[in-house]
């Protein structure tokens, strides 16, 4: 009889205490997902995925207007579409300046600058060339040397004249392509849009290239891996925080082969070929996600040591970079210090000033 | 009584770890008749629409940045479609019917992957 009340006793005081302690976890867990809330969303545009995540107070219409903004960019900026202030630029080539839209306008310039800096490694007239190629149809042929030759030489940014919110291609042979841009600018818009809801914290990738605002919640930094050139899997990670764009070229993205050559889609405007400067792919961190895309895709053409003198005209604007050669060196600029981690040991990391 | 505040306590720890487990990466679709298939998500340009003959249905797997789900299954009890997407590490649907099953894996907590 006695030992049945205390086993009653001792049950009850079970039962308080197995709920009293599930109402802790539920308490906790209510909290972390509180924290944790955000908003995920994932749309299409520019021919690639749009995957964000926003946290904080108006985090849906954020990303819902940051998504819309991205659409609005493409439709300013892509030559395919009719009406765009690049595809005006190209109809009216050889006539007279147009007025386009100043979120144009300063890619345009900003493409121009890099064309300069970096001796044509990179052009925003690369449209003859581009489209002789064609990754995007997928034609998979090397086209006539003699068409490239004619197609390489219609290639020449100073052709391009900007002028107070206005533009004109000096003749009709030239033409712009920027998609090469399109995607770190989409990044800059929906981080230009989470920074006007006053959202603080959030991450966008639109195909490759990531724009990233704040840090995640508790203080902890965005997680951006590096795709591994070779196959599936990554190289490494970035732990970022604050406002940064990533933007990566590389030559295992768009590509065909043909007698086992492989033709990527980094085209050097120089020679009209597939660049080959001895680099599998080139991740450039920069304050602007048009000058990272644009970077990354002149370092890649360029190789290590052009790349890295281009890099060090933009002083702090651009925040590091990581240079992979095609024998598996991982060249990592020191200004990124500990944020870039190595993680696939197929890969020899050395750290380079800069 | 005390059982019954076990369970809630369990029930408690279960959502707990469901709230924290990270998304995951790779979706790996397992058919007993189509063998095992792998997708890297975080890399995926488009969306995947996997046909695939099962031992007594046949269903669609949409394999998406976002995750997994069976689309389409001529099966009549459609349980597999009712579980939804699934995008956290960790997680599986099935359909018994065609002897199918997803799962995503290798969650490391990644937020982007840049390419």
């Amino acid at each position: 009889m006695k030992k049945g009340t205390m086993t009653e006793a001792r049950a009850k005081r079970l039962t308080l205490f197995f709920l009293s302690l599930a109402m802790l976890l539920l308490l906790l867990g209510g909290y972390l997902s509180m924290a944790n809330n955000r908003c995920e969303v994932t749309t299409y545009a520019m021919g690639s995925f749009v995957q964000q995540k926003v946290y904080g107070r108006g985090r849906e219409n954020a990303a819902q207007k940051a998504a819309n903004e991205i659409v609005l960019l493409e439709e300013q900026i892509s030559w395919r579409v009719e009406g765009s202030d690049i595809a005006k630029l190209n109809d009216t080539a050889g006539t007279v300046f147009q007025e386009i839209s100043p979120r144009t306008y300063d890619l345009l310039a900003m493409g121009k600058t890099v064309n300069a800096r970096s001796g044509g490694a990179f052009a925003v007239t690369i449209a003859p060339l581009s489209r002789l190629w064609d990754f995007d149809e997928a034609k998979n042929w090397v086209p006539d040397a003699a068409l490239i030759a004619e197609s390489r030489a219609q290639v020449d940014d100073e052709m391009l004249l900007l002028d107070n919110g206005t533009a004109v291609l000096k003749t009709r042979s030239h033409a712009i392509d920027i998609g090469g841009i399109g995607k770190g600018a989409a990044c800059e818009a929906a981080v230009t849009v989470y920074e006007e809801a006053g959202i603080t914290r959030a991450i966008v990738a639109v195909g490759g290239s990531v724009g990233v605002l704040g840090e995640k919640p508790f203080g902890s930094p965005w997680q951006v891996a590096v795709q591994c050139p070779e196959g599936s899997g990554n190289v490494g990670e970035l732990s970022l925080s604050g406002t940064v764009y990533v933007s990566t070229s590389g030559d295992y993205e768009k590509y065909f082969e043909v007698d086992g050559v492989r033709y990527h889609h980094l085209l050097d405007p120089a020679t009209g070929y597939p660049a080959d400067s001895g680099l599998s792919s080139v991740t450039v961190l920069a304050d602007a996600g048009g000058l990272s895309d644009a970077l990354a895709t002149a370092c890649f053409v360029l190789g290590f040591e052009e790349g890295k003198a281009l890099l060090a005209q933009y002083g702090d604007a651009v925040q590091g970079a990581i240079f992979i050669s095609k024998d598996n060196q991982v060249l990592v600029s020191a200004s990124l210090g500990d944020r870039f981690v190595l993680t696939d040991d197929a890969y020899t990391q050395t750290v380079y000033e800069g | 009584m005390c059982i019954a505040a076990g369970l809630v306590f369990l029930a408690a720890a279960g959502w707990l770890l469901l709230q924290t487990r990270p998304a995951g990466t790779t979706v790996v679709v397992t058919g007993e008749l189509a063998g095992e298939q792998t997708f890297q998500i975080e890399t995926m340009d488009e969306p995947v629409r996997l046909s695939i003959a099962g031992k007594d249905a046949d269903v669609v797997v949409e394999i998406t940045r976002e995750g997994a789900a069976f689309v389409e299954a001529d099966c009549p009890d459609q349980t597999c479609k009712k579980s939804g997407r699934i995008r956290r590490a960790g997680e599986t649907a099935v359909c018994l019917p065609a002897r199918v099953s997803i799962r995503v894996e290798g969650g490391v907590g990644l937020d982007a992957v840049t390419h």
